[in-house]
């Protein structure tokens, strides 16, 4: 049996349909509401893993399962999704981590009709961006995939929401508007005749940009999504916006979104301009190692579980953009590989951060201890992501820094080296660096899981609290269960990217 | 005669349908006179279905009485749009109007006469015959904005409307005549001889031109001449500002898309930098001067004069591109404007007052109109992928084309603004407590027509079709 023809239209719709059903459902049925949010993203995680088997069956590589629409009859603007392994592994890691988090926020009461709406609307406007190969709604989905964040922490969110929303939304913008106008750029550089511009991203990929052109427009683009990525210095809307999100929201924005951005600089920057790609490369690559040894130094002196986590993630979007930087396939098979793994990771961590802040009322983590006692479920699957996170062989974590890392190391032999042919060969410098900050995770993470979970229990205040209970669990068993799994067999989701990776590596 | 007549079929109808209206009201002297809204909105539905044959069995433009009047594509699209604004704001005032006016069945015929008045516009082939119908158009609105003859603010904006119109019609007048003084016509074809692109204006020409784009920026509200605009949409009844607001300010956008891109073409530096600065004055000072109002009503007359501006971009173009997208813009803002002012006309019959403060909480007094007004702000805005964003990207689009950047940066920086006061009222209805304040009620006519307003917003989202017809029709013109 083959998937119909415009499989993807239907993923993107799914949520749409939802968000309007749930538009119609009376107020007062959660159940229904909550029902609806499910089976909803449970159809496109059932269906993008069909694609994704499809697409493995087949190995097939490039383009498959398009569709396209006429939208408006010149200027290049038209409805055209497609998808290749690249794509199609981050719109599963979607499908997963929304369905998750549907499960996650079970327990929402207020107002939780609009919020099932906007985070439907919201994971509408993801997927479209993995799946568009027109740049115009590509812009466009990624605006509708920004825009409902604001609200969504706005109004659900805790501690100091409103200033972590605003300055969430304001940080985006900008990077939005410098992504716009790289845009723009390639649509006007292209090397096609006046007549035939286009937003066809297949076809612009194709174009061939003047060499001047590629280093602007390139390093416009690596700041308009590096933002939404969490480059350092522009990455600090991501812990106040990660620690004051409602947990569905955090699961999303730092397991899916924050690879939006990556993918933005994989999918446009190193698509189209490749030139400018190999010219950035250094930078990229010593920034994504400041964020790596930054994150995880930031990481280990927090006292908020939260924000340990949102540095975590910072750290982690590092390896991912050391990944692309050192612009092999191993190293950028191992990227992607990394923004999967830590899509799961994250969407994980959340929302165990936000079942242990449910039970146990807090998250300071000086406050805890001993809960493993109480919640053995919920001590299990956070040491599966712990020892994901510091990339323990056997967890997904470690495939993919380990495929970086030797990637990096073999990156540009002879190319980009301090001091001309025979100097320093300075992305081994950079994966040296990297490798370090990993033992500082390793600290981090293993220190917080003791003073969680061991230790004396303060039997008194931490009597009645509970382990994870029914829709609880869909959570931690789906995306802890995933973490081993690639860990262990890591070659279907390795082949899925590699079938797609040969056009984009520069 | 009757061959010439023929041709007129939906200038003829229109007329009938306005007579018909008034002379059904006599019939009935007493009692509920409710259906009679529902009435005129079908008479105006089956013009609408008229003026679609006639587009149909009409592909090429057909001259009548030796060019006064021109029947084609694009003067059809602009009186569908003209109809259709009278069938959605008939049905949405059903009840407004059995409530608050006497003389029901008037009003509803002063609709009509206007869209008539309106229709001669959009195809005059000839300043006289312009200045009829503008006439018409006109003074059916000054009658229709004094309507609630009991509230004074209604009266006071009748006056102000009458005396500023006036004076715009004077203006329209001596633009007319200076014309007449330098080329001996008033036929469009005739004038279109007298400017060929080498010959270029006499001063006579241009001064008239100039005085006749003034006299029409009056009419669409655009910055300097939109100051009657806010004090009349506010007092006017709310269906009627409804009305005014879009069909109104349509009709001038086909007048000088008449003139303009018509006869005026081959001389465009005779206009075209007046009407590139009232593009911009317009955006600049209905986005600035909106930001700060409190009541919905000026709000959205200063938020229209600003769209006003918008549409302005388009005709700046002078292309087929820029004449496509100014039609396609004033299609999808008839639906937008109009449906935002029927919802305040439900808001403000149940607060007695159109203060944004009254629309706190309105997401759970009604959440339908709630989110109906939501998108209709946000199709303001230009949000995609709503209506108004089409319209916006194709204006900017043509005037990009035409090499007119610097218009299309102050248009995308002018709607960025224009989002924070369109976002006031959101957070009002969603974000403010509604403490006190009454459950709002919606009828089924008023429901109905902000329904269809709603189709259209949402349904453009998918613009092809409504592009391809306004190609055709602006293709024809060129």
């Amino acid at each position: 049996m083959t998937p119909p023809a415009p499989s993807l239209t239907i993923i993107l719709l799914a949520p749409l349909l939802g968000a309007l059903l749930i538009m119609v459902t009376p107020r007062r049925s959660l159940f229904a509401i909550r029902m609806i949010a499910a089976v909803a993203t449970g159809i496109d995680l059932v269906l993008s893993g069909w694609l994704c088997h499809v697409y493995l069956g087949n190995q097939w590589q490039g383009l498959e399962f398009v569709h396209r629409v006429d939208w408006v009859p010149f200027g290049g603007i038209g409805y055209f999704v497609a998808a290749d392994g690249i794509s199609l592994s981050l719109v599963l890691l979607t499908a997963l981590v929304i369905f998750c988090g549907v499960f996650a926020s079970w327990t929402i009461v207020y107002r939780t009709k609009e919020f099932y709406c906007l985070l439907l609307l919201l994971v509408t406007g993801v997927f479209g961006v993995f799946v568009s190969q027109n740049l115009f709604f590509f812009f466009l989905f990624y605006e509708l995939a920004v825009l409902p964040m604001y609200l969504l922490i706005g109004i659900w969110g805790t501690g100091p929401k409103e200033y972590s929303a605003m300055k969430l939304t304001l940080y985006l913008l900008v990077g939005s508007a410098f992504m716009l106008v790289g845009i723009l750029g390639i649509y006007f550089a292209a090397d096609l005749p006046p007549g035939e511009r286009t937003f066809d991203l297949s076809l612009l990929s194709q174009a061939t940009y003047s060499p001047a052109f590629q280093v602007i427009a390139f390093f416009l683009l690596y700041i308009g999504f590096g933002v939404l990525a969490g480059i350092w210095p522009l990455h600090t809307w991501s812990p106040d916006g990660h620690a004051s999100a409602p947990t569905a929201v955090s699961m999303l924005h730092a397991g899916v979104l924050m690879k939006l951005g990556a993918y933005g600089v994989l999918r446009v920057g190193f698509g189209c301009l490749p030139q400018g790609a190999l010219t950035w490369a250094w930078l990229i690559g010593g920034i994504a190692v400041i964020n790596i040894v930054y994150g995880a130094y930031v990481a280990m002196g927090q006292t908020d579980l939260k924000y340990v986590i949102a540095y975590s993630s910072v750290s982690h979007m590092g390896v991912v953009m050391l990944g692309l930087a050192s612009c092999n396939e191993v190293a950028m098979n191992g990227a992607v590989f990394q923004m999967f793994s830590h899509g799961i990771m994250t969407g994980l961590f959340f929302a165990l951060v936000g079942l242990v802040y449910e039970k146990s009322h807090t998250r300071e983590i000086g406050a805890m201890g001993g809960l493993a006692r109480r919640m053995p479920g919920i001590a299990l699957a956070f040491t599966i992501g712990g020892m994901a996170s510091f990339g323990l062989p056997g967890t997904s974590g470690f495939v993919a820094e380990l495929l970086v890392f030797l990637g990096a190391i073999r990156a540009h032999a002879g190319q980009y080296l301090i001091g001309g042919v025979g100097g320093v060969p300075l992305f081994a410098i950079y994966a040296m660096g990297a490798v370090i900050a990993i033992v500082v995770t390793a600290t981090y993470v293993l220190r917080f899981l003791q003073r969680i979970f061991h230790g004396p229990l303060e039997e008194a205040k931490y009597a009645e609290v509970p382990d994870a209970r029914t829709t609880e669990w869909v959570a931690l068993a789906v995306l802890s269960a995933l973490l081993i799994v690639f860990g262990v067999y890591p070659s279907p989701l390795t082949n899925l990217i590699d079938s797609s990776l040969w056009p984009l590596v520069p | 005669m009757t061959e010439t007549l023929r041709q007129l079929r939906p200038e003829l109808l229109t007329l009938g349908a306005a007579l018909l209206v008034i002379l059904a009201d006599l019939i009935q002297t007493r009692g509920d006179r409710r259906w009679l809204g529902w009435f005129s909105g079908l008479l105006a539905m089956l013009l609408v279905v008229e003026v679609s044959r006639f587009w149909l069995s009409h592909p090429r433009p057909v001259q009548l009485w030796d060019g006064a009047i021109s029947q084609d594509r694009l003067g059809l699209i602009f009186k569908a749009i003209f109809l259709l604004g009278v069938a959605v704001a008939s049905v949405g005032s059903v009840d407004f109007a059995a409530q608050r006016f006497r003389h029901v069945g008037e009003y509803y015929g002063l609709l009509f006469f206007s869209v008539l008045g309106m229709m001669l516009m959009a195809s005059a082939g000839d300043l006289l015959v312009l200045y009829l119908g503008l006439e018409l158009a006109t003074v059916s609105l000054y009658a229709l904005t004094s309507y609630a003859k009991l509230s004074p603010r209604s009266g006071e904006a009748g006056l102000k409307y009458i005396v500023m119109g006036a004076t715009s019609s004077a203006v329209y007048l001596y633009g007319t005549s200076l014309i007449y003084g330098s080329v001996g016509t008033t036929r469009f074809a005739s004038i279109a001889q007298m400017t060929t692109p080498l010959a270029g204006p006499g001063p006579g020409l241009a001064a008239g031109g100039l005085l006749v784009v003034a006299a029409f920026g009056f009419k669409i509200a655009a910055a300097p001449f939109h100051m009657w605009a806010p004090d009349v949409y506010q007092g006017a009844p709310t269906p009627v500002t409804g009305f005014l607001s879009t069909a109104s300010k349509a009709a001038g956008f086909a007048a000088l898309i008449r003139v303009l891109l018509g006869p005026m073409v081959n001389a465009p530096n005779s206009w075209l930098g007046a009407v590139i600065l009232l593009s911009a004055l317009s955006m600049v000072v209905g986005n600035l001067i909106a930001l700060s109002q409190r009541d919905i009503k000026r709000m959205l007359a200063y938020s229209g004069i600003a769209q006003a501006g918008y549409a302005l971009v388009g005709i700046a173009a002078a292309s087929q591109l820029g004449t496509l997208a100014t039609g396609f813009f004033l299609f999808q803002y008839l639906f937008t404007n109009l449906g935002a002012f029927l919802i305040v006309t439900a808001v403000g019959s149940s607060a007695g007052n159109d203060q944004i403060a009254g629309y706190h909480g309105l997401s759970k007094r009604n959440p339908v109109l709630a989110l109906a007004l939501l998108l209709f702000l946000l199709s303001l805005g230009g949000i995609p992928p709503l209506s108004g964003f089409w319209g916006k990207l194709l204006l900017f689009w043509a005037a990009a084309e035409s090499g007119l950047y610097g218009l299309v940066l102050l248009g995308v920086l002018a709607s960025v603004l224009s989002l924070y006061y369109y976002l006031m009222v959101a957070r009002a209805m969603y974000i403010e407590p509604e403490g006190e304040r009454p459950v709002v009620g919606l009828r089924l006519p008023l429901g109905l027509a902000v329904l269809i307003c709603v189709v259209v917003v949402v349904g453009l989202a998918y613009p092809r079709p409504l592009i391809e017809l306004a190609r055709s029709a602006a293709g024809g013109f060129f």
